[in-house]
């Protein structure tokens, strides 16, 4: 058996045995699968500040939520880490990336649908900002959709610091990688319910299968997607707002 | 113009490693046990460790060409390692209530002309002192 033939075969067991990998759907399903789990969010895009003429009103979505499968008692991403041991059947993922598929487009903004593992799930990133120091889990039901609500990010800019400046820009794009390196900030994201001014949720799911998401705060694990760190809601911010001793609390709803 | 650099003795980023005109900066949180610094330390440098360098590559036909490419890649890229490595430090000791310090001069020199595993001693203690030795810096 030849090595493609060989990954084909692991991916149909993957699949044969439940584990087969998450998708984001580009439609409603006719019927929610009994055995599957759907996720529900709310992406506002960012006006573009560049007014020229023919120039897109909105930015495009670029970087979205990293969910990942966690291991609330080894407190770990699933297989990985502290908790390599309870690693998932062979050719399943327990991290399921940003895709830009929404399921509904209104400007000002997309809405996801995912179909999942009926799990424990964390908020792993956003982007490649990884909120290993503090982040929310939430349980995903077979055969329901969780509403995750509308998410927003931001740069968390530490005290004094901020975006490149225009001059500095200029200077990057003559002098390349030999230019003064333009300082860098974590993400960070804030969830809020959805409300009457948002994007209804999509016609064809059950209103009665739809439940709004419960989070549980105080998520912790290791650095997986390779970039810089932070608590979800902005270990900067909150030094900032002075309530640096305050524990990981999710938002208020 | 001084530039600046974290000291992680966990990382092994030591003073000695460090340009001459280099300031020493470390992380301090008053009265706290060498223990507890180690462990902050410790986890902090262990979120460090998982940045990855953004991979930049160019397809070229010329074999010198792509040396070129590979050799300057690889060099730019450990700086944009060592700095995204820098700030999640930062980010990970500014969670645990450490600030940053700009160590005073007479304090650089000492540690300049220790030993190496002393160093490390030094810095740990220096961490957890009641007062910082040097200037304050933003977290």
């Amino acid at each position: 058996m030849n090595r493609t033939t060989a990954a084909v075969a692991a991916m149909i067991g993957a699949s044969l045995a439940g584990e087969a990998s998450a998708e984001a759907l580009k439609k409603v399903p006719p019927a929610l699968n009994p055995g599957k789990a759907y996720v529900l969010v709310e992406y506002p895009l960012q006006r573009n500040p560049i007014k020229f003429p023919g120039s897109r009103t909105y930015i495009p979505l670029m970087d979205g939520l990293v969910l990942a499968r966690y291991d609330t008692e080894l407190r770990d991403v699933r297989g990985l880490g502290k908790a390599k041991a309870r690693a998932l059947p062979k050719g399943a993922s327990p991290v399921e990336p940003f895709r830009n598929r929404p399921v509904a487009a209104v400007p000002p903004s997309r809405m996801m649908l995912l179909e999942l593992e009926p799990d424990t799930w964390v908020v792993q990133g956003w982007g490649t900002t990884s909120f290993s120091l503090g982040s929310y889990t939430f349980t995903l039901e077979p055969g329901t959709v969780t509403d995750l609500g509308v998410v927003s990010s931001a740069a968390d800019w530490a005290q004094g610091e901020g975006p490149a400046k225009a001059g500095d820009v200029i200077a990057a794009a003559f002098l390349g990688p030999f230019a003064k390196r333009p300082k860098v900030a974590p993400a960070r994201v804030s969830f809020r319910p959805r409300t009457t001014q948002d994007m209804p949720i999509p016609a064809g799911i059950p209103s009665d299968r739809v439940k709004p998401v419960q989070f549980t705060p105080g998520a912790e694990f290791g650095n997986y997607l390779g970039g810089l760190v932070n608590r979800i809601e902005g270990v900067n911010a909150r030094l900032k707002a002075g309530t640096g001793e305050t524990p990981s609390a999710p938002p208020q709803k | 113009m001084r530039t600046s650099v974290l000291v992680s003795a966990s990382l092994g980023w030591l003073l000695v490693a460090t340009p001459a005109s280099a300031t020493l900066i470390y992380f301090h949180k008053p009265d706290t046990p060498a223990e507890t610094v180690t462990s902050d330390h410790g986890r902090c440098a262990e979120l460090a460790a998982g940045v990855r360098a953004p991979r930049h590559q160019i397809y070229t036909p010329d074999i010198y060409s792509a040396a070129a490419v590979a050799f300057f890649s690889g060099l730019f890229g450990s700086r944009e390692r060592r700095l995204l490595a820098e700030n999640v430090m930062r980010t990970c000791m500014a969670d645990r209530g450490y600030r940053r310090v700009e160590a005073s001069r007479d304090l650089e020199k000492e540690l300049r002309d220790l030993p190496k595993d002393d160093r490390l001693q030094r810095l740990l203690t220096l961490s957890g002192t009641a007062e910082p030795d040097g200037k304050v810096l933003t977290p």
